[in-house]
């Protein structure tokens, strides 16, 4: 499975073209991304998932979960800029 | 004479070094038998460096006998956490495996501070990877606090505090990204700020999360953090990590006087700190009234909603910076943290605008005041280990960074100042945070408010 396939799993929970990590996602969506779609993850990434960190990067990983999304037209706060104008008041 | 010289602010050393009362040399001896009395105690050092700092002295003697000095840190000795590269001493960020990583030059703050005529003693214990708040390492021990061995001087910068609280030496520089600066400066009883981002160079500090990594100062008093930033604060050729404004003379916009100040509180923010914390704000919150300052209520982002894009950033900053490591040694990154490799750039980016919109409402709710205040720790005591409880509810670590984390976010400046002991042996500070690359509103608040109190006068009986 190529990664950026695993990597829309993470963000939508579809899969594309990914149908037992697809599976294995789905079924683990009421409890958390499953250990064996975290390994299977890794291993797409070049990371061989030692003794019991397979279940350790699913639940990190659930963590990152985003509870909302951002204003796609707002400009990300990577510049070297911290004095913001807060606009009209 | 020995203890006084000690515990003297960097401003009377400088003034006693010109005058001839005292040699460098003879400072950097008292500051070598100083740590040799307390190190085992306090577990301060990575690295102490006693035979470079006396030849160090000595060579800025013999200059100034020459009719050179080289900057207002001429001779001055001070510690460096241990996350700035220094040319042929090791550098490890608190990490074992690196103990032996010795930098090909100096980082730009490093070559500053040897511009202006410092004198390096050593490197800083801190968390591993400047990562957390417990004054914990688990390669090089532990750090303590002065006031109280059985209790950590905080972190990530936690040797830095310590070694100034303990007159170890008078300044030292720390590194900041969620409160590792102020938060040990608050447990210690010291001064600690955090500049604006950009205001002082990180190019050559060992980055934790490149957009939200500051430099910091840790000193005794807040005139001696103005002239350290004075020294260290600015652009040079050819550095991406400083914005090119002008730097004003910090030292200049010292007053005892905050007549017309407006401070900004919010006092739902504050309440969630342990009484004996809030008792203390409360006091210095009257202080500043009582020195002219006018109190304006407001109301800033919260840090439960800063959490979720700073938790993001984190992250995957950290991974980008640890990925080679992640992949060689996958038995330094327990818990999954491994995992950060595979989050997407879209989420990060999507952190990166939540971020921007928070800091945009935060400029917002700062435009009726100069300054915002609150405690810096809601906690008086920092046992090494599980974090205490307050109201029946055991604290994580984004509730102990919950004064100071925001303005890592918005990379805004803030001070940690000693306002008080709640009990004897515990400090507690006073956080003051400002407007960007206004410094020196934030250093004049924290030195009107210091000259009004003592605590900056106590010291460890260690």
């Amino acid at each position: 499975m190529k990664r950026r396939e695993l990597f829309h799993l993470v963000i939508t929970g579809s899969a594309v073209g990914a149908p037992a990590a697809a599976t294995s996602f789905a079924a683990s969506q009421t409890t958390g991304l499953s250990p064996a779609a975290a390994a299977e993850m890794m291993r797409a990434y070049g990371i061989t998932p030692s003794r019991g960190e397979a279940a350790q990067v699913a639940m990190f990983l659930q963590s990152t979960r985003r509870r909302r999304s951002s204003d796609p037209r707002v400009e990300p706060a990577i510049r070297l800029e911290t004095d913001i104008d807060p606009g009209p008041s | 004479m020995s203890r006084e010289l000690l515990f003297a602010p960097l401003a009377e050393l400088s003034s006693r070094l010109d005058a001839g009362d005292v040699s460098s040399e003879e400072l950097v001896r008292l500051a070598i038998e100083r740590t040799e009395a307390v190190e085992p105690q306090l577990n301060s050092y990575i690295t102490f460096l006693p035979e470079r700092a006396l030849a160090q002295a000595s060579e800025r003697d013999r200059e100034r006998a020459g009719g050179r000095i080289r900057g207002p840190l001429h001779g001055i000795p001070m510690s460096l956490k241990d996350v700035f590269d220094t040319a042929d001493i090791p550098t490890s960020a608190g990490a074992r495996f690196l103990a032996e990583h010795r930098p090909s030059k100096n980082a730009v703050i490093t070559q500053r501070l040897e511009d202006a005529g410092a004198v390096l003693m050593g490197k800083a214990n801190l968390n591993k990877f400047a990562g957390g708040e417990s004054g914990e390492n688990p390669d090089f021990g532990n750090m303590r606090n002065p006031w109280n061995l059985d209790y950590s001087p905080s972190g990530s910068s936690g040797g830095s505090a310590a070694q100034v609280a303990a007159g170890l030496v008078p300044l030292s520089f720390g590194s900041d990204n969620g409160g590792s600066v102020r938060n040990p400066a608050s447990v210690c009883s010291v001064v600690g700020l955090k500049p604006t981002q950009g205001r002082i160079s990180t190019e050559g500090m060992f980055p934790r999360a490149y957009t939200i990594d500051h430099a910091g100062i840790l000193t005794r008093t807040v005139r001696d953090c103005a002239i350290a930033l004075s020294v260290v604060a600015g652009h040079r050729d050819g550095d991406t990590t400083t914005a090119r404004r002008p730097v004003p003379s910090y030292n200049d916009a010292l007053e005892p006087s905050i007549e017309q100040l407006r401070v900004g509180v919010d006092r739902t923010l504050v309440a969630r700190a342990e009484p004996a914390v809030t008792g203390v704000f409360a006091r210095a919150l009257e202080a500043l009234e009582q020195l002219g300052a006018t109190v304006v209520p407001i109301e800033m982002p919260s840090p439960e909603e800063m959490s979720e894009p700073m938790y993001l950033i984190f992250l995957c900053e950290w991974a980008s910076t640890h990925e080679q490591w992640m992949r060689e040694r996958p038995e330094e990154y327990q818990g999954g943290g491994r995992g950060a490799l595979l989050i997407p750039a879209v989420d990060y980016l999507d952190a990166q605008r939540k971020r921007r919109e928070i800091q945009v409402r935060a400029a917002g709710a700062m435009e009726a005041v100069d300054v915002v205040v609150s405690p810096t720790y809601p906690i008086a005591r920092r046992a090494h280990g599980a974090l205490p409880s307050i109201g029946g509810r055991r604290l994580d670590s984004m509730d102990v960074l919950r004064f100071t984390m925001p303005y890592d976010l918005l990379g805004l400046p803030a001070i940690s100042v000693p306002a008080g002991f709640e009990p004897e042996d515990a400090p507690v500070g006073l956080q003051i945070a400002g407007h960007a690359f206004d410094e020196a509103t934030v250093l004049r608040a924290a030195f009107a408010y210091e000259q009004s109190t003592s605590w900056h006068q106590r010291h460890p009986t260690l």
